[in-house]
């Protein structure tokens, strides 16, 4: 894994979510084409309970890497250097907002029947 | 380093001007510095700002009173396609990268830009294509299916004069100075930081601009990708956006809107950064919280990418995927949120003081805000269905464009004011041309909202009596004549500050940036000598940095080796790396940027020999300008450096250059993205796609070209892995096989397409395939004249072991190629393979 | 010569223009397909739905005793179609395809007697020799007190709902827009009070604490309050839009075709072909499906549902539902050429059993 002081931390996180994004916006558009479920079945279809599934792996390894990077922080505060202490703080910032905006896409899965 | 004291400051200057001095008359088009073409940038953008008004204005005038036949259809549609087109191109992006490419440098300690002659292309890229863009309007012929350019109301069927191909020509053209421009911030605000000034000690503009220029970046491609097919469309027939022959005309919306999206906050953020820079020097302390804001900065450059599809809620896309861009749409309000919040706890806590560029802002705070909550208003699909594309989308996009761009901007011009001329603005004045301004903004746009709600749709050039618009609709008209107005004023009060205002002296704000620490108006160099700067508040800090800035008594002062320089610093640390010298003056970008405005125009009227013969003149031109670099004479033939100071970045394998053609890839990665976006759209989505269920052309073949071409990029990766090593034995005469290796794939790959069936003007499958095969051909017929160019240039002596870098500048290119020749390859294949025919 | 003989059939036929006298609606009747079926249904299709005193209104001089140069050109245009391109000249000189200023006013003019100029009616006759701003201003004072009693009540207005979708969408306006001004005039009067204010000497530690509560009260907490409550209203709202499969009945289905610059309604299991002109019973859900023949377009009544684009290639539906019976205007919504802004669409609502005659009398 990618050392919590790398300056990539800055980025990574929200790279995950933006590529989580388009790989499921990509897959749903796949998966209606090839096996939409019927609208009756409702929310918890299959296609609804992977992209779930997801949203939740993606979101747990998200936070993992947020708290990784406020430990890194917290850890190396009295003498760590100030540049990779800023790396890091902004890394655990940017690693939590990529989890918040990976689960809140997940709430939306809850709300409708996939391929409507 | 050079801590010498009592040097002749004159002497110095004399030196420093022999070297940075620019040229009058008509050598000023050789001009490359950063200050000269930034201030060229801004005033051309707003040359073009007062074009877009007065188009504003005449629309107005039409839809002052109902049933108006002032200007008729045709003309209005010019209008409105015009404006949007000019506002957003013409002015917005570039007026900003203009204050960008201007402040950066000083902003960050170095003496100019890394890519100058780069910077000079931009412009005179830009300069041209407007004046082509321009132009058509004055022919009467401007492009009429708005700035969004829908198909298929754009293609040759339902729009066949060249009115649409201004638009793809002339737009492509200035995106490529939007993407050179993003290209050369990129890798400055990196690589060029003054010693000391780490990441974390940047003034926060930067981080702003680092964070736009990423997002023209990886945001401009896939527009560029899209004008490119719709082009070949309505040239060459390639059926990318046709239904009936497996295109799909959605597909040029996600493109645009790919791009669309990320362009609001593409001058959204640069525009927050002058709000970020201005509010903690006013309210007299740093900002409360600068660590949130780059957080809110990076997560709105990432959020931006992910809420295009709310544009197209109306298009009858799945219900789920709306819901997911809902979702994120109102999630950028955070960051934004967490900006706003800043800048109140920092006024809060600070001791503010009442200062025209504070108007200004305030002016900028309420009509962002109020705009950012129509927003998420229509973030609502339910909402959604019912305003969108009524005047109450026109209101708001001005509520957050004008808002979020225009005030933020016009506060920035009066605050750098006495740095662009040495002198104050008039107080009077300037407030009479803001609260006109603001007010003739509310007038016209805050009622706006309710004629899109009462049924007004955009884009209609009048509207019948009785539906209760005409009210509204007239407000709306005074009220763009009193911004008019508003505008005039600040004009007229920036016109007479040159003549009657006050000398500003040094640092007139009081501000804390380096920019500060220039002489004002500020010398071609910038600096004499280079101030460590391990702080966020240099001259809060230092308060006589200029002085001692101009006296030399800082770094890199020496001028007679005649070489201009500046630090190469570690892009983190802000450690010194390596010294980089930077081109001089030269005519090259302005005649490369002729010459393809030739090409452009030929296209237009369609002449293809000419534009054959002009693509192949500025290769040439382009060639000769990779020419002089490195040991070249002309650009720093003597390595020498003072003892202790490091080496030249071209005696190095680490200098911008690298920097700058990765990022370039990053931008060519994007374009390719798109365009594999654009293949699998069109293969899940389009009604009449077809794939074919058996190879259209020799895999075999196509098979041995990637081979051919993947020995070539390993052989490259070899050579450059030697050099590194310090040994250049047989280089020369590698490099010459490499592009051997090259020439022989791409004969084979050439072999392969006319070998083909494909059939591209019958099928969006056959067209995206050897738009695919053009692409590939064109990345490695390039990567083979770089090789040779390199070749040519060991035999020349100016590569080799002491000046290694421009080899190990092409290898990546290599490495691209042949990425994405795999990549196309396994695409290619795709569909048979599904169907079982290899 | 083929301009000629248009226009000669259009003196001839005394067919004017069927419901809302826009020039291009009348070439779209002429124009679509075989001539001569479509002028009949389109007589017949007025008939009943047309009170008398309006079809005289169209039949104004302006239809048949002037010539009308830009509609046979017009025409000629919409005729060659798509698969010829278009003649250059048209293009390339747009100031010839102006209509005289005349015949679009009086067009808008028939457009606006068709029962839907409440507001002009009482202000333009006494003021008729102005000039035309003048009048306008002096106009302003009673259509002010109007727009602030009932300056939603327009005939094309989102805001005049008659339908349950408008209004679903109408309420979410009006709540968005009371929580927006409250939030706006919020954060500006804190922005004010932080200039205004005198300034206090506070701690780091202080400072700290009031951007911490700043951030996480304003930035974080308020945003995602305000996010799941509009969510929780909006996505159930936008759920109840669609056109999912009802239990026990099947909803009415029409068939809408955008074509430049005119609609194409059709109904299923029927030969009727109307043209800008949508028949449709109350008080029970309609599918309308639309798609195009040539460019987008997009569907929209305000005052019934929101609007859905019109895609060449496929169809989408839009489901409407009107209360009562009754006439709304309708308009293209997505820009669509050169006469976008006269594509306009007029929907009629009757009762249930008014439709189903409607329906056997083709």
């Amino acid at each position: 894994m990618l050392s919590p002081y790398h300056p990539l931390q800055m980025a990574v996180g929200l790279a995950v979510w933006i590529t989580w994004f388009a790989i499921m916006y990509g897959a749903l558009a796949v998966a209606c084409a090839v096996a939409p479920p019927p609208v009756e079945h409702g929310v918890f279809t299959w296609i609804n309970i992977a992209l779930l599934s997801s949203t939740l792996a993606v979101t747990v390894l998200l936070l993992h890497w947020a708290n990784a990077c406020r430990y890194a922080a917290r850890r190396g505060a009295d003498n760590g250097n100030p540049s990779r202490l800023f790396i890091a703080k902004v890394g655990a910032g940017v690693n939590l907002i990529g989890a918040i905006a990976t689960l809140s896409l997940g709430v939306a899965v809850l709300l409708l029947p996939p391929c409507l | 380093m050079n801590h010498a004291t009592g040097k002749d400051e004159a002497a110095l200057h004399a030196g420093f001007m022999k070297v940075w001095g620019n040229p009058r008359g008509w050598r000023a088009a050789t001009i490359v510095n950063h200050t000269v073409v930034g201030i060229r940038f801004m005033v051309t953008g707003g040359v073009f700002f007062l074009m877009g008004g007065l188009m504003a204005l005449l629309m107005r005038t039409q839809l002052a009173l109902p049933e108006q036949n002032i200007i008729g259809p045709e003309l209005y549609n010019q209008l409105f396609s015009m404006h949007g087109t000019v506002m957003m191109f013409l002015f917005a992006v570039p007026a900003l990268e203009g204050l960008a490419l201007y402040l950066i440098p000083k902003m960050i300690g170095a003496r100019d830009l890394l890519f100058p002659r780069l910077g000079a292309f931009g412009y005179w890229c830009y300069l041209f294509g407007s004046i082509i863009l321009m132009s058509s309007l004055v022919l009467g012929i401007a492009p009429t299916a708005g700035w969004f350019m829908y198909t298929p109301l754009t293609n040759a069927v339902y729009s066949p004069g060249p009115n649409a191909d201004f638009w793809l020509l002339g737009i492509t053209f200035i995106e490529i100075s939007g993407v050179s421009s993003g290209v050369e911030l990129v890798v400055s605000i990196l690589r060029s930081r003054t010693p000391g000034m780490a990441l974390l000690h940047m003034p926060l503009y930067c981080w702003y601009i680092l964070v736009m220029a990423l997002m023209i970046v990886f945001g401009f491609p896939p527009l560029i990708l899209g004008s490119i097919l719709l082009e070949l469309e309505r040239t060459a027939g390639m059926p990318f956006f046709d239904v009936a022959r497996g295109g799909d005309p959605v597909l040029w919306q996600h493109l645009f809107w790919l791009f669309g999206h990320p362009e609001v906050y593409i001058i959204f953020l640069p525009a927050a950064g002058i709000v970020s820079t201005l509010l903690p020097v006013f309210a007299n302390r740093p900002i409360v919280s600068y660590r949130w804001i780059v957080l809110a900065v990076i997560a709105t450059g990432f959020l931006s990418f992910g809420l295009w599809v709310h544009h197209m809620f109306t298009v009858g896309l799945p219900q789920l995927a709306q819901v997911f861009f809902t979702m994120v749409s109102m999630l950028v309000a955070i960051p934004t949120g967490i900006q706003i919040f800043v800048w109140l706890a920092t006024l809060w806590t600070g001791r503010p003081v009442y200062q025209v560029p504070m108007l200004w802002l305030i002016g900028f705070l309420f009509i962002f805000v109020a705009g950012g909550l129509t927003g998420v208003m229509l973030a609502m699909v339910p909402f959604n269905w019912q305003a969108h594309d009524t005047h109450f989308v026109v209101a708001h996009l001005h509520y957050v464009v004008i808002g979020g761009m225009l005030f933020p901007f016009v506060a920035g011009l009066y605050y750098w004011l006495p740095h662009f001329s040495g002198r104050m603005p008039s107080d009077k004045l300037a407030r009479w041309g803001f609260w006109l301004t603001f007010i003739g903004f509310n007038t016209t746009f805050l009622v706006m909202h309710l004629t899109g709600l009462l049924g007004m749709p955009r884009r209609v050039y009048t509207y019948p009596r009785g539906l209760g618009l005409d009210l509204p609709n007239s407000i709306s008209s005074i009220g763009a004549f009193i911004i008019a107005l508003g505008v005039v004023t600040v004009l007229l009060d920036i016109a007479l500050h040159f003549r009657f205002g006050r000398p500003a002296g040094s640092n007139p704000w009081h501000a804390d940036s380096l920019e500060w620490a220039t002489s004002t108006p500020p010398e071609p160099y910038n600096f004499i000598s280079l101030p460590a700067n391990p702080t966020r508040h240099p001259l809060w800090q230092q308060p006589d940095l200029q002085k001692t800035v101009a006296e030399g008594r800082h770094t890199l002062s020496e001028i007679s080796h005649g070489r201009r320089e500046t630090w190469g610093t570690d892009p983190i640390t802000g450690k010194i790396r390596e010294i980089i010298h930077l081109p001089g003056n030269s005519w090259l970008p302005f005649f490369t940027a002729l010459t393809l405005s030739v090409v452009c125009i030929s296209l237009l009227v369609r002449t293809y020999t000419i534009a054959l013969i002009g693509v192949c003149l500025s290769l040439v031109l382009l060639m000769r300008w990779s020419w002089i670099n490195g040991a070249h004479p002309g650009a720093a033939p003597n390595a020498e450096v003072k003892p202790g100071y490091p080496p030249l970045h071209s005696r190095t394998f680490d200098g911008p250059g690298l920097w700058g053609i990765v990022i370039t890839l990053a931008a060519d990665g994007a374009l390719f993205l798109s365009l594999l976006f654009a293949l699998f759209y069109l293969w899940t989505v389009a009604p009449h796609w077809q794939a074919p269920a058996t190879l259209p052309l020799n895999w075999l073949l196509l098979l041995a070209s990637g081979g051919l071409l993947s020995c070539a990029a390993f052989w490259f990766n070899r050579v450059v892995r030697r050099l590194r090593k310090g040994t250049d034995a047989g280089l020369q005469i590698q490099l010459w096989l490499i592009a051997l290796l090259g020439i022989a794939h791409c004969v084979l790959l050439i072999w392969v397409w006319t070998d083909s069936t494909l059939a591209a003007t019958l099928n969006a499958y056959d067209a995206v395939i050897s738009f695919m095969l053009m692409y590939q051909l064109f990345h490695s017929g390039l990567a083979v004249i770089m090789t040779l160019l390199q070749a040519l240039r060991v035999a020349y002596g100016y590569v080799g072991k002491a000046a290694p870098y421009e080899v190990a500048v092409v290898e990546p290119w290599w490495l691209f190629t042949t990425l994405i020749f795999w990549i196309s390859f396994v695409v290619i294949m795709l569909p048979s393979a599904i169907a079982g025919g290899v | 010569m083929r301009l000629l003989k248009l226009k000669r059939r259009n003196d001839r036929s005394k067919l004017t223009i069927k419901s809302y006298g826009t020039p291009v609606n009348h070439l779209s009747a002429m124009q679509a397909g075989g001539e001569n079926r479509y002028r009949r249904k389109q007589r017949e299709i007025q008939k009943p739905g047309l009170k008398a005193a309006a079809v005289i209104k169209t039949q104004q001089p302006v239809e048949r005793g002037q010539p009308q140069p830009h509609h046979s050109q017009q025409r000629m245009t919409l005729r060659e179609g798509p698969a010829n391109a278009r003649r250059k000249e048209q293009f390339y000189s747009p100031l010839k395809a102006y209509p005289p200023a005349g015949q679009t006013t009086n067009a808008f003019r028939n457009t606006a007697d068709n029962g839907f100029s409440r507001h002009d009616r009482s202000v333009a006759p006494r003021m008729r020799n102005a000039l035309p701003v003048i009048r306008h201003l002096a106009s302003a004072a009673p259509i002010l007190i109007l727009f602030f009693l009932g300056g939603c009540n327009g005939p094309q207005s989102a805001l005049n709902p008659a339908g349950p979708s408008a209004l679903a969408a109408s309420r979410l306006w009006w709540g968005m827009l009371s929580v927006s001004t409250l939030i706006l005039l919020l954060l500006v009067a804190l922005w004010l009070y932080a200039m205004w204010r005198k300034p206090k000497t506070l701690t780091v530690e202080e400072i700290r604490r009031i951007n911490q509560r700043w951030i996480i009260g304003g930035a974080l907490a308020l945003p995602i309050v305000i996010i799941a409550v509009l969510l929780s209203f909006g996505i159930p709202m936008g759920y109840r839009m669609l056109p999912l499969p009802l239990a026990g009945q099947k909803p009415l289905k029409i068939l809408v075709t955008g074509r430049q610059w005119w609609w194409e309604i059709r109904y299923p299991g029927t030969d009727i072909v109307a043209v800008n002109e949508l028949h449709m019973p109350a008080g029970v859900p309609v599918d309308v499906h639309v798609t195009s023949d040539d460019v987008i377009h997009s569907f929209w009544v305000p005052r019934l549902a929101g609007k859905i684009d019109m895609i060449p290639g496929r169809t989408n539906i839009l489901r409407l539902e009107a209360d009562a019976p009754g006439q709304f205007r309708g308009q293209c919504a997505e820009f669509c050429g050169l006469w976008h802004a006269h594509m306009v669409l007029m929907v009629k609502v009757q009762t249930q059993e008014d439709f189903k005659a409607w329906l056997e009398s083709r």
